[in-house]
């Protein structure tokens, strides 16, 4: 699975090198923090072994 | 070198169907919240479709984003452009969410939900990376396969629909079928907003309303006609307590043995409608971080879009239960964002017209 998913974001997130030369500075800062967050979203998911959901965070706001 | 994408006004409305059919109400549960009119309350929410739309005529041509930024100012504009983005995501989660607990729950058990999304989020950014012209293009293919699907399970249904028990009509009065459009709008087919990353590249951008509508109309007798066929087979109260009743009932006509399992039907239209949706919106968050950062090429940003959806996905829900829950939290968020913001920013853009047109007539005289 870990593999499977690595390939899915590899291929996502791998960009087109003349595309990324292409663009301005901001942008290609703002894929670089899109990236970070999305791959270190995902590894948390993958590694840490409970993640607690939205949902779970909203009803245990008040405890 | 900037994009320049072109699709026809056909192409518009197909692709309008397919987003609309993306919704997918018929399949969704506690679609029964309009009681036992809980299909007239499906069919009044869209026509709410076409008063959004209607709104929109105001600034035609105009892409929500600089929509924005004409009526709040650059500032406070760039601010509700990152707000809608926000919620874009967590639109795009949520029906990621539904498409994993339809996969997770109906076909593949055993599946790891992060690898369904993944999946589905990586087809659907790549769908982007396409381009619009691409997407409109599949749209004219998949669409008539979806509706005739649709169509199919819907005569074959026909010998066992019970249509006295769609009557009496508005036994309840008209409240539960005004509150369940409501809700189904706000749930449902509030985030036609974000069509507009489609809609504002049509051939003849005046005309876009009247292009759309065509598509919508489609999507809605399909629907309407759908959710009703599930009130005449089963009764409504065991629909509310169905978390995909569009798939049970399908399941439920009986053929004999020349026709089995024709749920499939109902499972192909949801995974392809549902793509499209989630290609569209992440279509629409690409696009405003390409506004933001002044970039050229929407496509660019399409790859960490589909996967940044994808994780989000996975900190939302991790049960069909979840999933209503949640769904009850994005009730509040969009009655704000889907009805009192838009009224506000028409109401903000005739203030503006007015004044920008006393002040020229000022300088004239």
């Amino acid at each position: 699975m870990l593999i499977a998913c690595g390939i899915i974001a590899a291929l996502l997130i791998v960009p087109d090198r003349t595309r990324f030369r292409g663009q301005n500075r901001a942008a290609k800062l703002c894929y670089c923090a899109l990236c970070t967050l999305a791959l270190a979203g995902l590894a948390m998911l993958v590694l840490l072994p409970h993640v607690p959901s939205l949902v779970e965070v909203i009803r245990n706001w008040g405890q | 070198m900037k994009m320049k994408e072109l699709i026809s006004r056909r192409q518009v409305g197909i692709c309008a169907a397919l987003y609309a059919l993306g919704c997918n109400v018929e399949a969704v549960g506690m679609i029964s919240q309009g009681g036992r009119d809980g299909w007239l309350a499906v069919a009044l929410a869209f026509l709410l479709i076409y008063v959004y739309f209607c709104a929109l005529k105001f600034f035609p041509g105009r892409s929500v984003f600089q929509i924005y930024e004409d009526v709040l100012g650059k500032a406070l504009g760039k601010l509700a452009v990152v707000g809608m983005l926000l919620l874009c995501l967590f639109n795009t989660a949520l029906n990621l969410s539904f498409f994993s607990e339809v996969i997770g729950t109906l076909a593949l058990v055993q599946t790891p939900a992060l690898l369904t999304i993944c999946i589905m989020a990586g087809t659907a950014a790549l769908l982007v990376k396409v381009g619009i012209e691409g997407m409109a293009r599949l749209g004219e293919i998949v669409l008539w396969v979806v509706v005739a699907a649709l169509v199919f399970t819907l005569v074959l249904s026909a010998s066992q629909a019970r249509s006295e028990q769609l009557l009496p009509v508005f036994s309840e009065g008209a409240a539960p079928v005004l509150k369940g459009a409501l809700n189904i709008f706000i749930r449902y087919f509030g985030d036609f907003i974000f069509f507009t990353a489609i809609a504002q590249e049509v051939h003849e951008r005046k005309k876009v309303c009247r292009s759309i509508l065509p598509g919508v109309a489609i999507a809605g007798a399909v629907m309407i006609a759908l959710v009703a066929r599930n009130y005449m087979m089963v009764q409504y109260r065991a629909l509310e307590k169905m978390a995909f009743p569009g798939y049970i009932v399908a399941g439920l006509i009986d053929l004999g043995d020349f026709f089995q399992r024709l749920e499939v039907l109902t499972a192909l239209v949801i995974q392809t409608t549902k793509l499209f949706k989630v290609a569209v919106q992440i279509l629409f968050i690409s696009k405003g971080m390409a506004h933001l950062c002044k970039g050229e090429d929407y496509r660019f940003f399409a790859g960490p879009v589909g996967l940044l959806s994808g994780a989000v996905t996975l900190f939302l829900c991790k049960s069909i239960l979840e999933y209503y829950e949640i769904l009850r939290v994005y009730d509040a968020a969009g009655m704000v964002l889907y009805y009192a913001l838009p009224l506000l920013f028409a109401a903000a853009a005739v203030i503006r017209a007015r004044f920008i047109r006393k002040r020229n007539g000022d300088l004239s005289a």
